[in-house]
């Protein structure tokens, strides 16, 4: 036919669902789903269909900028890199690599990302490097690597189907993976039952066979009193915890003290609800765990993460198919990104830059010996740029002044910088603060993998080309490399990717001809290994010494509360329609009109009680700041609990959410904090 | 209709702008059909940089046509900045419209509430005489349309009435909804009646004149429900197999309460 | 139907040639190394071993796409954008496709301004039916009475059976396109049609008066997730939003009444605030003027559980 059809691998989130781009005369015209996909097989959700309309919007970015004043002008490429690739040096020079901070983007591709990382610490000679993954699963990578060795969803997304409880907690699965949701509807359909643990009642929530509520940030406690249940009833897996585990006693001594009573008090759930629901789980054959944001996000988020490992050990709910526990990556690519090293400490695969034997490693591969100390976070960044610590920010295609917490700190940074760069699509709210902004390809303009949340690496193919000069991010990364001393001649994506199968032993045996035919699961050591669709077969776990930890954990109350001043708790989270901060939605016409204001949801009851009706404006106030939006009344939020979203800059909840943080994994509270909520007259 | 193209727009020169009321502005506009337009139909509106919107016209004269406009919508917000000598594009006129033959020579009855006195001017300057009363009210004086008209329609021997919810000092005429100018004569002394306004007020109206007697058959509404194509085929207008755009905007109370037993979700 | 003719491999392959030699480009279901089938040009020597049906409604998308443009402000002036008539043929094109194409075709020319682009278009397609031995996965077209074998909305409908093709048109055009082939009884189509029903179950009764169902519609409601699939997936559906396009110009793209924007006013209030309303006016349409095929298609690309087959469950029914 006189059209083109491109097979690619959805942009949104982790799912990963598959699509043809049909094209026609250099354009995408619409879209086909890939009915024969392991995964979407022939659905996607509302973005999916509508995806790649942003990327022929008339705002893209065509050209590098340089400002000049409080505007931006016009530039060549050739003077862009020259003074970016200057002013690095220069700054290097100056203040030394540690006052370098770059981050990747857990949009793009794992080779665009693998190429940054290594820039950053062979070229610049810096570990400050981290993404997004900070903000929304650092928790899980942490949690779990301490307690599977893995940080990654154990299961596959085709083995929901066959499970026979469908577990969720902290996960609006309906909305934001539907395609993994319409999977658990078949297993649902199937007979599976469906169990949800959420402060709000999601749309899962609300056809659940049990659903319970608990207070936001006490999710140590009603695991521990399930363990606690489990545990005194007998029903827990003694075969495995002895065979297959360590550190047991010590996690009792804790899990113990959490009877369901003790539960009830700390988190609000009836204690015999409790009860049933812990049971309903040690006995079904084929449980599966999924959490999202509602576990990572808090000051316990590792612990939380580590709590939930403990439940399915206890049970001994995982190492075969239809179990385990899933963590659901948001972004399409941040589980790429982070098996790609953009992590403080970590170098591709996972591996850490403490071991003298992997920095050799890397020493022979990229000539240069990478830094060994462990660099700061994204969500570190900001305080440290205002002690001066950090001098220039490289940022590729993340929008950090609209996604991370506490917009006005945030911005108060970003305008101290000596030098920031922003590498992306659109001019986004945190363009406007750089220096030089550098038109970046779009993800249908692109060659390259993702990987998404069950670990299998897809591949995305270009559909058209980009807008006037933009120019691929891998591309603009070796430029600047070159400019700077350190040469790198990557021909294309596929040779990156290449080099990654040689650094990184969870994707040794991939590579491009292999990926043609469909997504390949890591790990996958070599290149006869079909993939992994599940982890810890049998209990034999990826740490040294092939034992799940326990680790003891302790409830511990959100650092800020409700109280007379601020009296509601604020939830915070996305719609199904809007991607984060609406760079690209906001520029489909049908998304942004499912959702063209910023809205906030109240229970009817305190609507009632504050005199607020649907539709009128309200003023959400926190001790960060204050943002005006427009009420919605709705069920979905208990009284006592508003939930607001950060897609709109100037109304987002990040004006009001702190930057307090989870020691271990530095990802911030963003579900829990206190706010006041006044009528607008 | 004509060789004109239904399809595409023509391109409609602002000639004139007249703020009637906050937030009310009416267009003058060149329009090569403006001799084929009937009382109650409308025009697709073409707003720069933006999509086109369904207007009911307010007026014809030669060579141009008015459109009076409430400033409610992303579209409308634009086209509010448009100036005076500014560009838009024009098709139609679309729509049933009121049943003037049917009307002529009978008692008729106008009760128009705030903007639904546009879709109804150019019906009551064709019915103007004694056989036509006219029941006008908006939420505030500032809000009343068309105000250099009343004295003209009175000489003429309209029974014109209005009414605010709300008034001012200087307001000395009735206050309360627009329904509170039917009394106990009102349907006997009319065959007719036409109602035009928001969807509360044509519904609270069309009941009240029911329930005094007058037949459904004989009271006629405008149904501007959220249309966009203005040519039946987009959907968004359809109410069980009607389309406002196409099969109204004007119907009977009759057709509506039928349209009513069919529907999914509100007609008014 | 005019006529009944009795076609060898051969006869169809010369036919389908015939076609290209007037200009139109055939084309026939292809599976690609993923194992998709996707429209691609005809080549000769193959049959389609395997084809059920497209996923993506080709045939609708070829009179009337997803997303077109419309118009742009060229200076003074409006101008339209091409509405690209090429001539093309489906080749295999299926008969609930086939039927969906007779409604679209008295819904954009037949009721009150026909559409000039999709006329346009519908003039030089093309459709030759293959009528079907096997239902598709959750299809309910024989209660649909939209298969296994179409009764309009093609030109030309070949049925196969033991001895090779049978074929009948319905237009002039189909007509003269098999008029050198041998003759065949009406009686053998009659037959063969018989024969194709025996392989297609039914269970479904469609009542095109649906009686209000609250409970029912707020069942759908709930597990409705709002992808748009069964709008965009649909071959009957036409509903369609105008929108700015690029700077200067409009487009229009099919629009989903299961959102809630389909359904706003300006000011912000809207028809059908709940999705339990949304999902009774899009099967008050579907089962009224919206004219259901029962391809299936729904309830594949469905995310939640709110389509047909979700529809035909609660009331007691089972689609394939």
């Amino acid at each position: 036919m006189d059209e083109r059809r491109v097979l690619t691998t959805c942009i949104w989130c982790g799912t990963g669902c598959s699509f043809y781009l049909r094209v026609r005369d250099g354009r995408m015209i619409g879209i086909v789903p890939s009915l024969s996909h392991r995964i979407s097989r022939g659905m996607l959700c509302a973005k999916g269909w509508k995806s790649y309309e942003f990327a022929g919007h008339h705002e893209r970015l065509k050209k590098p900028l340089i400002r000049e004043g409080n505007d931006f002008r016009e530039a060549s490429w050739d003077e862009a890199l020259d003074l970016v690739s200057g002013r690095l040096l220069e700054i290097k020079r100056r203040y030394g690599p540690e006052s370098i901070q770059v981050l990747g983007s857990a949009k793009c591709p794992n080779e665009d990302n693998y190429i940054l990382q290594r820039w950053a610490r062979a070229c610049i000679g810096t570990d400050n490097i981290d993404h997004c993954a900070r903000l929304c699963h650092a928790s899980t990578v942490a949690g779990l690597a301490r307690a599977f060795g893995s940080g990654a969803m154990t299961q596959s997304i085709s083995e929901i189907e066959n499970a026979d409880l469908i577990f969720i907690t902290g996960s609006n699965t309906a909305e934001q993976h539907p395609v993994i949701a319409a999977h658990m509807m078949r297993a649902i359909n199937r007979g599976a039952r469906l169990l949800v643990i959420d402060p709000r009642k999601t749309p899962m929530a609300r056809i659940a066979d049990i659903y319970l509520s608990q207070r936001p940030g006490t999710d140590i406690a009603w695991i521990n009193a399930f363990i606690n249940v489990i545990v005194n009833e007998g029903l827990h897996d003694k075969r495995f915890i002895e065979e297959h585990t360590e550190g047991f006693s010590e996690m009792w001594e804790k899990a113990k003290n959490y009877t369901p009573e003790v539960a009830e008090r700390i988190t609000g759930i009836p204690a015999d609800r409790l009860a049933s629901a812990a049971r309903l789980y040690a006995r079904s054959e084929r449980p599966m765990i999924f959490y999202s944001m509602g576990i990572t996000q808090h000051i316990t988020g590792t612990e939380n993460v580590m709590s939930l490992a403990n439940l399915v050990m206890v049970a001994g709910k995982i190492g075969r198919p239809s179990t385990g526990l899933c963590p659901l990556r948001g972004q399409n690519n941040v589980q790429g990104s982070c098996d790609a090293g953009v992590l403080p400490g970590t170098l591709p695969g996972y591996q850490p830059n403490s071991d003298e034997e992997i920095l050799r490693k890397f020493e022979a591969l990229w000539g240069t010996r990478p830094p060994s100390w462990k660099g700061i976070t994204s969500t570190q960044g900001p305080d440290a740029i205002l002690e001066g610590k950090i001098k220039a920010l490289y940022s590729m295609g993340e929008n950090i002044f609209s996604s991370h917490p506490d917009m006005n700190h945030m911005g108060e940074a970003l305008r101290r910088l000596e030098l920031l760069v922003v590498q992306d699509i659109f001019l986004t709210e945190t363009a406007r603060f750089a220096h030089v902004v550098f038109p970046a390809t779009a993800w249908p303009e692109k060659e390259g993998t993702f990987t998404c949340t069950d670990r299998a690496v897809q591949l995305i193919r270009k559909a058209v080309d980009p807008p006037g000069e933009a120019m691929d991010d891998w591309r603009i990364i070796q430029e600047l490399s070159n400019r700077m001393g350190y040469e790198m001649d990557f021909e294309g994506p596929e040779e990156i990717f290449s080099e990654m199968t040689k650094a990184m032993p969870i994707y040794a045996g991939m590579s491009y001809e292999r990926l043609e035919e469909g997504g390949l699961q890591w790990p996958c050591p070599s290149p006869d290994h079909p993939g992994t669709p599940y982890l810890h077969k049998d209990g034999v776990f990826r740490r040294p010494g092939g034992k799940g930890k326990f680790h003891p954990t302790e409830h511990v109350e959100p650092p800020e509360l409700p109280d007379e001043e601020y009296p509601f708790y604020l939830s915070t989270g996305r719609v199904s329609f809007h991607w984060h901060t609406r760079s690209m939605t906001g520029r489909i016409g049908l998304l942004e009109r499912e959702y063209p204001v910023s809205l906030v949801d109240i229970n009817p009851e305190d609507g009632k009680r504050l005199g607020i009706r649907s539709g009128e404006r309200v003023r959400i106030t926190s001790r960060r700041g204050s943002v005006e939006c427009v009420a919605r009344l709705t069920d979905e939020v208990p009284p006592g609990l508003i939930f607001a979203t950060f897609h709109y800059a100037e109304a987002s909840a990040n004006l009001l959410t702190m930057n307090a943080l989870d020691p271990t994994a530095l990802i911030p509270a963003l579900k829990v904090s206190a706010v006041r909520v006044e009528k607008v007259s | 209709m004509s060789a004109r193209d239904h399809e595409l727009p023509e391109p409609s020169r602002i000639i004139r702008i007249r703020d009637d009321a906050p937030g009310i502005r009416s267009f003058v506009l060149t329009f090569s059909g403006w001799d084929e337009v009937k009382p109650g139909q409308m025009v697709k509106l073409h707003v720069p940089e933006h999509w086109e919107i369904p207007i009911s016209v307010s007026g014809v004269d030669e060579g141009t046509i008015t459109l009076t406009i409430a400033r409610v919508g992303v579209a409308t917000t634009a086209l509010f900045k448009v100036p005076e000598g500014g560009i838009l594009g024009l098709r139609g006129p679309f729509g049933r419209p009121w049943p003037v033959q049917t009307l002529w020579g009978s008692r008729v009855l106008v009760v128009a509430g705030g903007v639904g006195l546009a879709p109804t001017r150019l019906l009551v300057h064709e019915l103007s005489g004694p056989d036509l009363t006219l029941l006008y009210g908006a939420r505030n004086p500032s809000l009343l349309l068309f105000r250099d008209e009343y004295e003209a329609l009175r000489d003429q021997g309209v029974d014109l009435r209005l009414t605010v919810d709300s008034g001012d000092e200087s307001w000395k005429g009735n206050v309360g909804v627009v329904t509170t100018l039917l009394n106990e004569d009102t349907v006997s002394s009319h065959d007719y009646a036409v109602v035009a306004g928001p969807p509360i007020m044509m519904y609270f109206t069309a009941k009240t004149l029911v329930e005094m007697g007058l037949p459904a058959d004989r009271i006629f509404v405008t149904l501007e429900n959220h249309m966009k194509c203005g040519i039946g085929l987009c959907g968004h207008c359809r109410i069980g197999d009607k389309y406002i755009c196409a099969d109204g905007p004007v119907f009977s109370l009759a057709e509506v309460l039928a349209l009513q037993e069919r529907s999914a979700g509100e007609v008014w | 139907m005019r006529g009944a003719k009795k076609l060898s491999w051969q006869d169809i392959v010369s036919a389908l040639k015939a076609l290209e030699n007037e200009g139109y480009e055939v084309l026939s279901p292809k599976k690609n190394r993923w194992g998709d089938w996707l429209p691609e040009r005809w080549i000769p020597d193959e049959a389609p071993e395997g084809f059920l049906n497209y996923y993506f409604p080709f045939l609708k998308e070829a009179v009337f796409p997803t997303e077109e443009p419309l118009f742009f402000l060229h200076g003074d002036r409006f101008l339209p954008y091409d509405p690209d008539s090429r001539k093309r043929a489906f080749f295999c094109a299926r008969p609930c496709d086939a039927t969906a194409l007779a409604y679209t075709d008295h819904f954009f020319m037949g009721r009150f301004f026909p559409d000039s682009r999709y006329r346009a278009r519908r003039r030089n397609l093309f459709v030759i039916v293959m009528a079907c031995q096997v239902p598709c996965p959750k299809s309910f077209c024989t209660a649909a009475k939209a298969g296994p074998w179409a009764r309009k909305g093609f030109d030309i409908q070949i049925y196969p059976c033991r001895e090779g093709w049978l074929a009948e048109a319905l237009t002039s055009r189909g007509a003269e396109l098999i008029s050198p082939y041998a003759d065949a009884d009406r009686d053998d189509i009659s037959r063969a049609r018989r024969e194709l029903e025996r392989g297609f179950p039914e269970e479904v009764h469609i009542s095109r008066h649906q009686v209000k169902d609250a409970e029912l519609n707020e069942w759908l409601g709930l597990r409705c997730f709002r992808c748009g699939a069964c709008v965009w997936l649909c071959p009957t559906c036409t509903c369609y939003n105008q929108s700015q396009f690029g700077k200067d110009g409009v487009k229009r793209e099919q629009d989903p009444c299961l959102f809630e924007g389909y359904h706003r006013l300006a000011g912000g209030a809207s028809l059908r605030p709940t999705q339990a309303e949304r999902m009774d006016f899009r099967y008050e349409c579907k089962f009224g003027v919206g004219a259901c095929v029962g391809c299936g298609r729904c309830s594949v690309g469905c995310i939640g559980y709110a389509a047909m087959e979700a529809y035909f469950e609660r009331k007691g029914s089972r689609t394939t």
